[in-house]
């Protein structure tokens, strides 16, 4: 069961993971494939257990080049407002120390398939990815009083 | 594929899968349709599998996944924050 962990800053939790977009699924099973996928970014996730569903920025939209597969109702004050979607799997990374002492990443790419609306932060947002309930729930989120946090799943 | 054209495409078959939509939660709730040209193609039961089928058939991309169900996704806070508006 990885452990993925980090620090947080008592208002917010950030995680990096990797996004795997559908027509790059089978890379999933081979982790050669894997590393050597193009559009491969590690991305900064903003966890959010107020998010229903798991979102991408139209900024890293556009950075990955991704294309949209069907449109979604977001709830909003004025009503529903209808996005793009995209259909993907999210990958979190394990830093793993080798005998040499450097620490290599392991990605740990999650089974369950994501359709993820776009939404529009501008440019200075200072995430990618909003990290919601869809994704969170398969695992157990830890955040400590003493500035960490741990996801296991 | 031009992306302008997908994204007609999406929005075409979204207004169509609309007016589907009733029937569809009815026989398929849960599940995932393909659609091109504003009609549906075939329902399946995850949106990968959907999109596989898309790609195979359709070489200029311009079909859509959409999955059977009623109301829209709340994004928490981020549904209605002011900087973030609608993509």
């Amino acid at each position: 069961m990885p452990d993925i962990v980090g620090p947080h800053n008592s208002s917010q939790v950030f995680v990096d993971v990797i996004l795997l977009p559908v027509e790059r699924f089978e890379d999933a099973l081979d982790p050669q494939r894997l590393s050597k996928a193009p559009n491969l970014q590690v991305l900064r996730a903003l966890i959010d257990t107020g998010a229903q569903v798991t979102s991408i920025t139209q900024n890293a939209v556009q950075k990955l080049k991704l294309e949209p597969s069907g449109m979604v109702g977001i709830q909003g004050f004025a009503g529903p407002s209808y996005h793009p979607f995209y259909i993907f799997k999210i990958g979190f990374m394990e830093l793993q120390e080798n005998e040499l002492g450097y620490r290599n990443p392991k990605f740990h790419i999650l089974d369950k398939e994501i359709e993820g609306p776009e939404f529009d932060c501008g440019i200075d947002a200072d995430f990618d990815v909003l990290l919601g309930m869809d994704v969170l729930s398969i695992g157990t989120l830890t955040i400590s009083p003493t500035g960490s946090f741990k996801f296991s799943f | 594929m031009v992306l302008s054209a997908k994204r007609d495409a999406i929005a075409a078959n979204y207004e169509a899968f609309e007016q589907m939509l009733p029937e569809l939660l009815r026989d398929a709730p849960g599940k995932f349709v393909l659609l091109r040209d504003r009609r549906l193609v075939e329902v399946f039961d995850s949106a990968s599998a959907a999109h596989a089928a898309g790609a195979a058939r359709f070489d200029d991309g311009l079909f859509s996944v959409q999955k059977v169900k009623e109301g829209a996704v709340s994004l928490g806070f981020f549904s209605y924050a002011r900087y973030c508006r609608a993509a």
